[in-house]
């Protein structure tokens, strides 16, 4: 990690910081439903509004949510890292298999 | 496509090539390691190396995609049908170098004799799982923590 010298914190650093805390993992779980309002997610928490928005610019630190204004509501929704981890790794996969198929054809041209 | 909660990621892909030769040749291309080893890479920087080999119903192959003396990825083929001149049909396990489930795919292959040559449909239905490049971050974020944390200490 090439932070540990400079002692800034990375991304993923950030990440864990906005996971270790129930308030904002609880966040996470509903907004995998989908977008919501920071409004509608603070509902079901007893503290006041402007500390449950310290939880979500957290969260937004750590890349975990994004934000955005919509008239008077910020809109909060999940950004799914893993998800394009994943579909990045199925893509690399299956780019993979025409390259092989390519090579396939070449090997046949060339006449083996 | 669709994610899930449990970390997992499923796509179906079908690929279709033509070949100006007959279809024992196609086949052979498969069945014959010497032949697929010549073919059967991602790409031009990716080393394929055998250290298994059964190309037979039940049968297991062990290969590792390497980039120098780097390991991309260790692949472990099995073969559950086989049909010469007709059809493959096997699955790739895919595993990081250090031992970590990137994915499963099972890869369909269809043969069909053309005036032309070899029409071949290759069917892929991969699952992407949430494991070694996931697990990889998590470790690496918990080392710079821990360091983090030592330097506050001393500090």
């Amino acid at each position: 990690m090439a932070n540990l010298n400079t002692g800034a914190p990375t991304q993923i650093d950030l990440g864990f910081h906005a996971l270790a805390d129930a308030t904002r993992r609880a966040v996470i779980e509903k907004l995998h439903e989908g977008e919501a309002a920071a409004t509608e997610l603070a509902e079901p928490f007893d503290m006041a509004l402007p500390s449950f928005m310290k939880h979500l610019r957290v969260l937004e630190a750590g890349g975990l949510i994004s934000t955005r204004k919509e008239g008077r509501k910020r809109m909060c929704r999940l950004e799914r890292a893993q998800l394009a981890r994943l579909s990045g790794w199925i893509n690399a996969y299956e780019a993979g298999w025409q390259n092989r198929l390519d090579r396939l054809d070449a090997f046949f041209k060339d006449g083996e | 496509m669709t994610m899930t909660q449990t970390g997992m990621l499923h796509r179906t892909t079908v690929l279709e090539k033509s070949f100006g030769v007959g279809v024992a040749k196609v086949f052979a291309a498969w069945a014959d390691l010497d032949k697929r080893s010549q073919w059967n890479s991602p790409s031009d920087e990716v080393v394929i190396k055998y250290t298994e080999d059964d190309f037979s119903v039940g049968g297991k192959d062990v290969s590792l995609c390497l980039v120098g003396d780097q390991i991309l990825a260790e692949v472990v083929g099995v073969y559950h049908d086989i049909v010469p001149e007709e059809r493959i049909v096997y699955t790739e396990i895919i595993k990081t170098g250090e031992g970590f489930m990137l994915g499963i795919s099972q890869v369909s292959v269809g043969f069909t004799a053309t005036e032309a040559g070899t029409d071949m449909v290759v069917t892929l239905q991969t699952v992407a799982l949430a494991g070694g490049e996931i697990i990889d971050e998590v470790a690496a974020g918990w080392t710079a923590s821990m360091g983090k944390l030592e330097e506050v200490l001393a500090g």
